[in-house]
């Protein structure tokens, strides 16, 4: 610190420090001296005389001293410098160049201090010139760091910290102004009903120190397309329009016209094009994901010439597609009981929003009412198998024919193909169930139906067997999970064995060859009663009969239950809706997102068909980078007991990392699960490239300081600080004038020598 | 999406939809009539099971049930027995029929403990319970005997009113009151188990409105509302088996809208 030495001497008398007392005494001494002298005036010779009255004189004020009791105190001061704080920018943002100079924002701070040499020098004379760095912490730097350059790593600027740790840095501290070299960039996001610039504005006054700012000139603006705002649900619905509203600002290009484009790998999966003009634009892209899982999705807009950033051309989200409610639409060609059964265990589940619709009347039918009298409604054909089907989840045909609905004007046909569609490209679900009206009874041979149903239908040869009978269960069905009813096998086979019997069946063709038959109905052919498919992306099943209620009711009678008849029917939902919960391999991690080097904990669980925990499983590990496709991390593991396996990974680089388990139990693939990762160092300060001059501006205002453009030459002809006189009291002595024995030695030696004169004079 | 498709109704079928049945009727009828119409079976067919139980006359009407299936058929797309078949509540083949009839004049004996519990299974587990008094008195013989059964099947419950906007009452048609040969009661009366009526209680003799003698002539006279109530009558029982098969269907958000402008 900086100061110049002084000291300085004072007199005070501790005695008598009231001064109506030291009055007094003043005028006792004068009166005591008068009637001193006309007690001496009478004595012979003038000699005497006035030898007597200095005698008496100075023994009098030897007594007042000895009243006042005099001291000198001794100060030392120190004379102090004011301060003066140069506030440095060391964001990522000052390596911006502006435009085309080629220049960056932080060498126009470097040049600064190199054009005003004497006046930085003038300022280091004068005042006590702290220089710190700043982003969204302060750090303290030296005059050589400035000159030499130091590194720009700061990956946040947040002005509203910076200010408040100024206050506490300088609470009580002479700071008569700050210096901030800076593009004003803040880069922190606060919602929208907080205003940022008050915040900042209103901690400046608070400071009552003048901001000088120092920001680049308009001309040094970087040219630059960013991505700087993406609004969006980071988990969705599966079969729900997901929604992101794109914020693009746009520096030093106008009149383009440039795609926006949202990919998952190397898939577009929606794309705009937009008219490109300098300032803030928004764009909104949508699309309705398909299958649940956790998935990367990447936004870009075309790199153009002479951009000062193209990281932010490319926004990667990572979205979890859930799902929500399960949608099924059933379509039941006539009431029955087999309908009213199911319907009754699908309102009955929580989960499932059903949309039914049942066909109550016929055209062959003579209800002897008016219309009006009907409580009848139209079949929304159009609506249901156009605009609405996508929204679903499942769809059930029970025992429904179509035909009546594929008129000329009104081609059902048509939507069959959109049915086929929405199960082989959506992943959606499809069931069939059967009944007089349904299968080939119901016209579905050679149309886009019988090619995703796991049976061939064929018109001729299908028939309605009704032979009363119990259903076989395949070696299929034993284990898969729409007929595991029981997690023993044994049991399992048990129940099924006990099931009451069925009214009859469809007898459809033969199986398909990729369909896997998990009933039979044991009459002439075994023809199957349920079967399933996968069929593209989506799942296939039909239900050869219309008597599958008895499971629901018959029972009660004998002291059964309706459980298995339930449980039955859930199975098949979840796995026709492709449950996740029904894959047999499962990733979990701790964390979406890990900042570089940070461990990522993932746990693999693997469940054996029964849907127990699975030993002794071989898991084949990849941890391979989304984009490059290169493997980061590879292993082997076995699962323990608890059918689990854990393992922990770091890896510095940032980017996006699938992590692809293969599960095998004695060379038989048993399932694979696939689950995304993320390392990501947040970096906002290219988001928006921006000179935030409204914000140096503004501090500057407030705090009756001012704002200079980089580059700026002689700046001690503009710049103004004020400088006042600061001193601080460093140390003191007393040192007493009264309290020593020269003092009452000559008191008393004056005192006796007036006495001696006196008595040799002849005086009393 | 219930509020979707209502959307799209409102908008786009409102005053269009009935000319779009009458036209989709017309032009299917057609199509249709060319279509063999095969049933899987007999005893997958709706079926209209008689309760017969000791005592009293538990068949008074034995031709009702049958002329209302005749009806159904020929009315909804249900496919239906003709012949009804007779259960005891205490049989496992009750279970057969997830429908079932209780008609009687006359006073009868307690049901037995295990026909009671039976029955009460049956009803718990998704069977329905027609009850009609065919004599149509209140508090007295059959109605008596009926309440008596009521209170031992279900002692927390009881017979209440079904309200004038309940489903049964615009399962097929729409109707807003209860009708039978007789107008004892103009509402119905049961017993809600979850949101669905297990027991419906009619106590206007909806079977002596139905039946017909073997030469098609009507076996008793309606009164008062003559043929116009006997119509009613049958709409009632159309509406009582359609709400027995469908539920609460009626009053999934897709219908409301359609059925309030029609209820205006």
């Amino acid at each position: 610190m900086d100061m110049e030495n002084l000291t300085q001497w004072n007199l005070t008398f501790v005695g008598v420090e009231n001064f109506g007392f030291r009055l007094l005494v003043v005028l006792g001494t004068i009166a005591a001296l008068y009637f001193s002298w006309l007690g001496i005036r009478g004595i012979g010779t003038l000699r005497k005389q006035l030898l007597l009255l200095a005698l008496r004189t100075v023994a009098i004020l030897m007594i007042v001293i000895l009243l006042l009791q005099p001291e000198m105190e001794q100060q030392e001061v120190v004379r102090l410098k004011n301060k003066v704080v140069c506030l440095l920018d060391n964001s990522k943002s000052m390596t911006l160049k502006g435009g085309d100079t080629g220049v960056t924002r932080f060498k126009l701070v470097q040049d600064f201090f190199r054009d005003n040499e004497a006046f930085v020098e003038k300022l280091q004379t004068n005042f006590d010139v702290d220089y710190l760095a700043f982003s969204d912490i302060i750090k303290e730097v030296s005059y050589n760091d400035m000159k030499g350059g130091f590194t720009l790593d700061g990956t946040s600027t947040d002005f509203t910290q910076v200010l408040k740790l100024l206050k506490k840095r300088y609470a009580g501290k002479s700071v008569k102004g700050y210096l901030v070299f800076s593009d004003g960039a803040d880069t922190v996001e606060l919602p929208p009903n907080v205003n940022k610039l008050e915040i900042i504005s209103n901690l400046a006054r608070d400071l009552s120190t003048p901001f000088f700012t120092f920001l680049p000139a308009g001309n040094m603006e970087a040219r630059d397309i960013a991505i700087s705002n993406v609004s969006y649900d980071s988990f969705t619905f599966v079969r729900s329009p997901w929604k992101a509203d794109v914020a693009l600002k746009v520096s030093g290009y106008k009149d383009l016209r440039l795609p926006v484009t949202l990919k998952q790998g190397n898939d577009i999966i929606s794309s705009k094009i937009m008219d490109i003009d300098e300032g803030e634009l928004h764009i909104n892209l949508s699309f309705t994901p398909f299958t649940t899982g956790t998935f990367l999705y990447t936004l870009s807009i075309p790199v153009q010439p002479h951009e000062a950033i193209t990281e932010n051309n490319q926004v990667s989200l990572l979205v979890k597609v859930v799902r929500d409610k399960i949608r099924i639409m059933h379509v039941c060609g006539r009431p029955s009981w087999d309908e009213r059964f199911l319907r009754r265990v699908l309102k009955s589940d929580p989960n499932i929003d059903l949309i039914s619709f049942f066909i109550l009347r016929t055209p062959t039918d003579i209800s002897e009412a008016r219309n009006e009298e009907l409580s009848l409604i139209p079949f929304p054909v159009d609506e249901l198998f156009t605009q609405a089907l996508n929204s679903f989840d499942l769809v059930i045909f029970q025992n429904f024919d179509y035909r009546p609905y594929d008129m000329s004007f009104f081609r059902f046909s048509h939507y069959l193909n959109n049915l086929q569609r929405f199960v082989t490209e959506q992943g959606g679900g499809f069931l069939m169930i059967g009944g007089d009206i349904s299968f080939s009874q119901g016209g579905y041979d050679g149309t886009a139906i019988e090619e995703i149903l796991p049976v061939y239908l064929n018109g001729e040869k299908d028939i309605i067997d009704t032979s009363q009978s119990k259903v076989v269960l395949t070696n299929d069905g034993l284990r898969h999970p729409v007929t595991m009813l029981d997690e023993n096998t044994d049991r399992n086979s048990a129940i099924w064995k006990d099931l009451p019997e069925l009214n009859g069946c469809n007898v459809t063709a033969q199986l398909k060859p990729n369909a896997i038959p998990l009933a039979t109905y044991p009459v002439k052919g075994e023809p199957s009663l349920i079967s399933v498919q996968d069929v593209g992306f989506g799942r296939c099943m039909a239900i050869t009969t219309d008597s599958l209620w008895r499971w629901g009711f018959i029972p009660i009678s004998n002291g059964g239950s309706n459980r298995h008849y339930i449980k039955f029917w859930q199975n098949t939902i979840k796995w026709l809706i492709k449950d996740p919960t029904l894959n047999p391999v499962r990733i979990t991690l701790n964390r979406e997102t890990v900042l570089p080097d940070e461990e990522v904990l993932i746990k693999v669980e693997v469940l054996g068909r029964n849907y127990q925990p699975l030993e002794g499983v071989q898991l084949d590990i990849d941890i391979a980078n989304e984009f490059s496709g290169k493997s980061i991390f590879v292993t082997r593991g076995t699962t323990g007991n608890d059918g689990q396996y854990r393992f922990a990974v770091r890896h510095t680089t940032e980017g996006y990392y699938i992590v692809k388990v293969i599960a095998r139990k004695e060379d038989n693939e048993i399932g694979q699960d696939y689950s995304i990762f993320g390392i990501a160092l947040e970096n906002k300060e290219f988001k928006d490239p921006s000179i935030r001059r409204d914000v140096l501006t503004k501090l500057a205002e407030v705090s009756d300081g001012k704002s200079f453009y980089l580059p700026a030459k002689n700046i001690e002809e503009r710049l103004f600080i004020e400088n006042p006189s600061i001193t601080k009291l460093v140390g003191k002595r007393q040192i007493s004038l009264w309290d020593n024995g020269y003092i009452f030695t000559i008191l008393l030696a004056i005192v006796s020598l007036e006495w001696w004169i006196r008595k040799r004079s002849g005086l009393s | 999406m219930g509020n979707i498709i209502n959307r799209l109704f409102t908008k786009k079928f409102g005053r269009l939809s009935t000319i779009f049945i009458c036209v989709i009727c017309m032009v299917c009828s057609l199509c249709f009539a060319s279509y063999r119409v095969f049933a899987m079976g007999e005893v997958s067919k709706f079926t209209f099971a008689q309760l017969e139980y000791n005592g009293g006359n538990w068949n008074p009407r034995p031709r009702g049930g049958k002329c209302l299936m005749w009806e159904l058929i020929k009315r909804t797309s249900v496919e239906a027995r003709i012949e009804t078949v007779i259960v005891r509540a205490g049989d496992s083949t009750l279970f057969e029929y997830p429908f079932v009839c209780m008609s009687g004049d006359q006073e009868f004996p307690p049901f037995s403990d295990k026909e009671i519990n039976n029955l009460k299974l049956y009803l718990e587990f998704g069977g329905t319970l027609l009850i009609d008094d065919s004599l149509g008195k209140t508090d007295f013989g059959f109605d008596k005997s009926v309440r008596r059964e009521m209170k031992r099947l279900f002692p927390h419950k009881f017979l209440e009113r079904l309200p004038a906007d309940h489903t049964v009452f615009k399962s097929f048609y729409l109707l807003n009151q209860a009708y039978g040969r007789v107008t004892e009661k103009s509402f119905l009366e049961g017993i809600t188990i979850g949101n669905r009526a297990v027991i419906i209680y009619s106590q206007n003799d909806l079977g002596g409105a139905w039946a017909k003698d073997s030469f098609g002539k009507w076996e008793y006279e309606v009164i008062p509302g003559g043929e116009k109530q006997r119509a009613m009558a049958f709409r009632l029982g159309i509406n009582i088996v359609m709400y027995a098969l469908t539920g609460n269907y009626k009053q999934d958000q897709v219908h409301l809208p359609f059925i309030l402008r029609r209820q205006m």
